[in-house]
């Protein structure tokens, strides 16, 4: 009897873990096929040589050998303006991110703590941008940056009575921090907003019971509560934006080049596949370095050493 | 001077009025409990005490002092919540430190003051755990260690116990009136488990719909209910109501419709005429094979037993009279050699003296 019941589970979980397989196999291939494949190839292409008219070099040279070079490193680590680029797409990306997060948060904030039924027409306005292409609304801020803008033309007044020079917005390193915030701004208000709407509020009413002011119930309970958030949503703004390209060209301008652009120019314009793969490479790592980081400091919290 | 006074105290939501002109005092190093069904105002007059909530009408002072306009964070009262509501980010340890921090306790002290705490509620040894590692019963001393580690002059305690199984809520109530007595600090009780109020207080608010039907000592609310409602909201009862027809000396008579004549102690309420109900704890009668009847200070009423429910220790014997009354009675299962003393069907006599029913005259409520 004891065995035919172990039998019967056992099957049972050998059919559960099928409908496992089934279940999440596809988008396992799929990840593997248009996703991990494709990144060993873009890797691999690094160690190869460019074609003469763009592409990769044949794999194998006239006498049949393998034909790999590290050549494709040496300008990254030794020509110091791509290390600047690099840097400084790293620089835009923590300010943008940075930048998120203040302005995300008490919107979150404000969004968790209001009435129920208010909550999801809020976080469908913080979605709604999306509902209008990428391209225009980038556009756009060229017109609201660009010189003949109210705005600029009333700052440049401004700037003018005070006794300043005169400012232009647009193609700097301000106006592509102000377009990656303006496009990455949901992505960081929404798992704050996740994170936040789940607090329990009886641990507000704690603190302050215990004699919390205000502000600390906000540092010492929320603010702690909602790190994971903050994680989430750096990771969610930062990695993007350290990779983006479109941004920086409609708004930067040659002061604002990002890494992403020049990858771009280096599989479409220069036709240097193997550097391109460089940079993608090392964009990768860098990714993945603040990924990492973001998963290792949103996981549960250790034992104290009190 | 009363530790906590409440003047005339009200508070509406839209047309509803939840707490409803109520005034009571306590005394310093009283265990006091509001008790009563949910809805009936309790936890709402707890919490216009810690201050989360503001009455629309009268006074809360404490120690003479009065607190409207005072916030939460700067009462001399903390509160024990329901879920206990320790923070999950901190240790056991930073979570009693939390309330020192909050006063700006020098450092030097906050280590004892933990240590203190933690031994007050018999945790030594845990101040490193974090909440999700504590079972309920380990987590609701560490909520009443934080609450009290300030020493406050009031703990309010919101169904504390509510959330734990049965054998560890005895267990836990035994500990919460030695801690009592212990720390000496007032603590007001919030339950809707009558037998947890009896066993805990000192004094006991009987509230019902926004207002305080009885305050009095546990003994005296079981025994001498003053409303039909504090009768049946306080362990079981039998309520039989009738109108009084005959006063005699120390004794009176109700007509109960089904029963008949019902001899009671004469209330000094009570005149010829006046309507009532008679409260007759189960406990207080007695059941016999034998039919007796005529005896001068004892009801006797015969029936047949109609249901029975049996629990180990005692039976509950549900006797229905030849008018349909049921009488509710509860004996010990103390026959050697069976299980219990009577079975469905058995033809019983019910008696209980004259002073074991409390008469409720009607006025008192309905």
């Amino acid at each position: 009897m004891a065995d035919t019941g172990k039998a019967a589970a056992s099957q049972k979980r050998d059919q559960s873990s099928l409908a496992r397989w089934l279940i999440s196999g596809p988008p396992l291939l799929y990840l593997i096929f248009f996703f991990a494949v494709p990144t060993l190839i873009m890797a691999f292409a690094a160690f190869r040589y460019p074609g003469d008219y763009g592409g990769l070099a044949p794999l194998f040279d006239d006498t049949g050998a393998l034909d790999l070079t590290l050549e494709s490193f040496t300008p990254f680590f030794s020509d110091f303006v791509y290390t600047a680029i690099f840097l400084k797409s790293l620089l835009f990306a923590i300010t943008t991110t940075l930048v998120c997060l203040l302005m995300a948060y008490p919107l979150a904030l404000l969004i968790a703590r209001s009435p129920q039924k208010w909550r999801n027409l809020l976080v469908l306005l913080v979605i709604l941008p999306f509902w209008s292409n990428f391209l225009i609304r980038i556009y756009a801020w060229m017109i609201i940056l660009g010189p003949q803008s109210a705005l600029t033309r009333g700052l440049n007044a401004v700037l003018d009575v005070l006794g300043f020079a005169p400012v232009t917005l647009l193609y700097s390193a301000f106006a592509v921090i102000v377009g990656l915030v303006y496009v990455h701004l949901p992505f960081m208000v929404l798992p704050l907003y996740a994170n936040l709407e789940k607090h329990d509020p009886a641990l507000l009413d704690a603190a302050q019971d215990l004699g919390a002011g205000a502000w600390q119930r906000f540092w010492r309970v929320t603010f702690p509560l909602s790190l994971p958030g903050v994680y989430a949503g750096a990771a969610l703004v930062f990695i993007p934006a350290l990779g983006i390209f479109a941004v920086s060209d409609l708004l930067g301008g040659t002061g604002g080049i990002m890494i992403g652009n020049v990858i771009k120019q280096q599989f479409l314009d220069s036709r240097d596949w193997p550097f391109g793969s460089v940079l993608s490479i090392m964009l990768t790592v860098a990714a993945l370095a603040a990924a990492g980081l973001a998963a290792l400091l949103a996981r549960p919290r250790r034992r104290a050493h009190a | 001077m009363a530790l906590l006074e409440i003047r005339n105290l009200s508070r509406r939501f839209g047309d509803n009025t939840v707490v409803d002109n109520i005034s009571l005092s306590i005394e310093a190093g009283e265990f006091f409990t509001l008790l009563g069904p949910s809805g009936c105002g309790k936890t709402t007059l707890l919490r216009m005490i810690a201050g989360f909530d503001a009455p629309d009408a009268g006074q809360i002072l404490l120690d003479g002092i009065d607190l409207s306009g005072v916030p939460p964070e700067s009462r001399a009262v903390r509160t024990v919540f329901q879920n206990y509501a320790l923070f999950p980010h901190m240790t056991v340890a930073q979570n009693i430190a939390f309330p020192l921090e909050m006063a700006n306790t020098p450092k030097s002290e906050i280590k004892q003051k933990i240590e203190e705490a933690l031994d007050d509620v018999r945790l030594s040894g845990f101040a490193a755990r974090w909440p999700h590692e504590l079972s309920g019963g380990q987590r609701q001393r560490v909520a009443i260690a934080r609450a009290l580690v300030t020493r406050p002059r009031l703990l309010l305690l919101d169904e504390p116990l509510s959330a734990l199984d049965a054998q560890l809520r005895e267990q836990m109530q035994i500990e919460l009136i030695n801690l009592q007595k212990e720390v000496g600090i007032t603590f007001i009780y919030v339950t809707h488990d009558q037998a947890e109020a009896l066993a805990l207080s000192h004094r006991i608010a009987v509230m019902n719909k926004g207002q305080v039907e009885q305050l009095d000592e546990p003994a005296r609310i079981y025994s001498y209910p003053k409303s039909r409602f504090v009768a049946d909201f306080i362990g079981t009862c039998n309520l039989f109501d009738g109108t009084v027809t005959q006063i005699e000396g120390n004794t009176m008579l109700l007509d109960v419709p089904g029963m008949g004549a019902v001899k009671a102690v004469a209330a000094p309420d009570a005149v010829v005429g006046s309507q009532g109900t008679i409260a007759l704890r189960p406990e207080k009668t007695q059941v016999s094979a034998e039919i007796v009847s005529g005896v001068a200070d004892e009801n006797h009423f015969d029936g047949y037993v109609k249901e029975l429910l049996y629990m180990g220790g005692v039976t509950v014997y549900i006797v229905e009279t030849e008018g349909g009354v049921r009488i509710e009675t509860l004996l010990a299962n103390s026959a050697i050699g069976r299980p219990r003393l009577f079975e469905v069907g058995d033809a019983v006599d019910v008696a209980w003296r004259v002073d074991a029913g409390h008469f409720i005259a009607l006025a008192s409520h309905g």
